[in-house]
């Protein structure tokens, strides 16, 4: 076996206690077998569940975080505030006022976003920066009218903030300029709207204009199938009265996680409102965080309950063996030897356990990767029997860890075994 | 002194209690020693403390008080590492059952000292353990594990391991103990020959006196002391000038 001939290479032990090691390990009757499928189980286990948290997590951050882009850059909030959020609302605490009120005066623009938008996607780790004119109005189409947000993008470039090309589940994003716009599926539905028909949108600031339906989407969030609407930035530009200003800058990092330290950056050069995707969805993180734990207790757990068996077991065989390390010793076999050749079985143990395991895992997890529901979709992607997201990454890092349990679960066994009186083991033979 | 005259094993006044406080006195004061070529055997009763002065010579195990010197080293200033190389390089040890691993066949189980001592058995090893085989009629089962033979096979496997790496002396506590009369006086005249033609001294514990009365030399324990201590041709050289004198 590969590591043998390697630890042979390295003198730490020698073909002696190789072969005792081996041969013990091939003739045990049922205990390698026993240990080996212990660790191997914990391997497994730790090798699917991490696959199958991932896909889960990689699924749902897609959901959350596909759709939006990692960090935002606004002029000021465009949606009004509550009342009673608002400064200088101090006495009126006893009343409650729930219902938003639309502040339309108070716009807000980004005048020298052309500058802005170089000086973003200069930050390290920033793959992108697009413009956007965003503002709130409503859609309507014969005598159905529905509320809006209005999305003013130029579409190859909001395709590069947001990796949303494939929520797009009929016609073509790309199209969307002064005439044409992508809207949701479920406003297409209330207005009784589909590819090729006519809506009209209308601004909060009264601009109305007609648009031919390009495009529809499904962004897996219901708020937005309702009420997003995508038209060219020029159109939008205009029907909000902002002139060549924009509201808003979306920037995309490479790494979806790398989105606080891009804000943070950005914050260095700009008073306007900056906010990444990670600090507008902590509770959402904080529960991956919370799931991730209590993956690694279980695995941590499986791992622990795997070394106590190979222990147990190896503490068994070394009483079983007492005889044979009795005769060992009075040929001339010192303590040092004796432990290695223990340690040498736990160290088999880990890598059989390692190799057994991850490629049982493996296999599970490719089995039900390529298993898919028919018709549904997760993460923006066809979906599978259990979302997985397989990484070699487990592989290694439960396979070391098999190879450590095995190896320090083999400790205390061999260290009795070295010190094994011979007298007592010959006797008791 | 004579490096050829020099005892291999000896033991000087070596006292052995099992337990603690008064305990079980196996070895009360013992001195021996065996020279280099001697076929001795160690006869007395059940719990005399025949074995335990064995495990002594063959520093398996420590004396409570005396001393143990091996090829002239005292053990006791020893520790388990060069102990372990001493036994490995002086010693060779059958025992009442074979004792061979099972996992291994009665060849590897031979050359398993040299393994052990010095990373794997030299051409010449392999030459001279194969000699011994041929000389205990093992010589067509040397690739068979123990189970795959008789009690008898596997006593002559376990001598050819304990002479494997020529030994100065081999310890046999009751080799031909399990083994029916037919088979033991079998291994018994083995030890006997091997100690002529190889010059390889023995130490053997036998229950057996027919047999014990073969050595060259006959050390009677009892109670945890030598009360007897005796050269057979000396004994029967005296034996017979007394039936001379008498007639
Ligand atoms: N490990 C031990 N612990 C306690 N007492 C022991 C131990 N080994 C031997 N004894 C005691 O020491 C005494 C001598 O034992 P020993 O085994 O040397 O006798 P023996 O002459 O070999 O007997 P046998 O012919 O039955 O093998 C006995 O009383 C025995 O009970
Ligand atoms: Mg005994």
């Amino acid at each position: 076996m590969g590591v043998f001939a390697w630890l042979k290479g390295t003198k730490i032990v020698n073909k002696f206690e190789l072969k005792v090691a081996w041969r013990h390990l091939l003739t045990s009757h049922g205990q390698t077998e026993l240990t080996v499928g212990a660790v191997a189980v914990g391997v497994l286990l730790v090798v699917f569940l991490s696959s199958l948290i991932n896909g889960l997590q990689v699924g749902l951050v897609e959901d959350v975080v596909g759709s939006i882009p990692h960090v935002i850059v606004e002029a000021a909030s465009h949606e009004a505030k509550p009342l009673w959020q608002m400064p200088g609302n101090g006495g009126n605490a006893g009343a409650v006022i729930t219902k938003v009120e639309k502040m339309s005066s108070q716009k807000q623009k980004i005048s020298e976003w052309r500058r802005m938008c170089e000086t973003i996607s200069m930050i390290p780790g920033v793959q992108s920066a697009a413009p956007s004119a965003v503002g709130s109005g409503f859609a309507s189409r014969g005598a159905k009218n529905v509320g809006a947000v209005i999305f003013g993008v130029d579409p190859a470039e909001e395709l590069k903030v947001k990796s949303f090309a494939a929520r797009f589940v009929q016609g073509d994003f790309s199209k969307i300029d002064q005439q044409n716009v992508a809207i949701g599926i479920k406003m297409a539905d209330d207005l009784g709207a589909n590819i090729g028909s006519r809506i009209r949108v209308t601004s909060n600031e009264g601009v109305t204009q007609t648009f031919r339906v390009a495009a529809l989407f499904d962004m897996g969030i219901e708020n937005a199938n309702e009420a997003w609407v995508y038209v060219g930035l020029s159109a939008a530009q205009g029907m909000l009265k902002i002139g060549k200003d924009i509201t808003t800058i979306n920037v995309r990092g490479r790494d979806l996680f790398s989105a606080n330290r891009i804000a943070n950056q950005i914050r260095t050069f700009t008073s306007l409102k900056v906010s990444s995707w990670m600090e507008s969805n902590k509770a959402f993180l904080d529960t991956l965080k919370a799931q991730n734990s209590a993956a690694l207790i279980i695995q941590t757990m499986t791992l622990l309950a795997s070394a106590f068996g190979v222990a147990s077991v190896m503490i068994v065989f070394v009483v079983q063996k007492s005889r044979d390390i009795g005769i060992l010793k009075s040929m001339g076999a010192t303590a040092t030897q004796i432990q290695k050749i223990f340690m040498l079985e736990g160290l088999g143990v880990g890598v059989g356990g390692a190799l057994l395991g991850s490629a049982i895992g493996t296999g599970l997890c490719f089995i039900v990767q390529n298993t898919f529901l028919p018709g549904e979709t997760f993460g923006g992607k066809p979906a599978t029997l259990v979302p997985m997201a397989w990484d070699f990454k487990y592989v290694m890092a439960a396979s070391l860890v098999a190879v450590v349990v095995g190896l320090m679960s083999s400790v205390i066994p061999a260290r009795r075994a070295s010190k094994l009186d011979p007298v007592e083991a010959i006797r008791h033979g | 002194m004579d490096k050829r005259k020099m005892p291999v094993v000896k033991t000087v006044g070596i006292s052995k209690r099992y337990g603690e406080g008064v305990g079980t006195w196996a070895l009360r004061g013992v001195n021996f020693d065996v020279a280099p070529g001697e076929f001795v055997a160690i006869v007395g009763a059940s719990g005399s403390g025949k074995s335990t002065l064995l495990n002594m010579i063959g520093a398996l195990d420590q004396p409570t008080s005396g001393a143990v010197y091996i090829n002239g080293q005292n053990t006791s200033y020893l520790d388990e590492n060069a102990l372990a190389a001493l036994r490995g390089d002086t010693l060779g040890f059958i025992f009442q059952f074979h004792y061979l691993l099972n996992e291994f066949s009665i060849l590897e189980n031979a050359l398993m000292p040299f393994s052990i001592r010095k990373g794997g058995p030299s051409r010449d090893d392999r030459q001279w353990v194969e000699e011994l085989f041929c000389r205990v009629g093992l010589q067509d089962s040397m690739h068979c594990r123990p189970k795959q033979l008789s009690g008898g096979q596997q006593q002559r496997g376990a001598i050819v391991r304990a002479l494997a790496n020529r030994p100065k002396v081999v310890l046999a506590d009751e080799p031909t103990g399990n083994l029916d009369s037919r088979n033991g006086a079998m291994v018994f005249d083995l030890l006997r020959e091997l100690n002529t033609t190889f010059g390889t001294g023995f130490v053997l514990v036998t229950h057996d006196d027919r047999l014990a009365r073969e050595a060259a030399r006959i050390v009677a324990v009892e109670d945890g002391r030598i009360v007897a201590n005796y050269c057979v041709e000396e004994v029967e050289r005296e034996a017979s000038q007394l039936r001379h004198s008498e007639k």
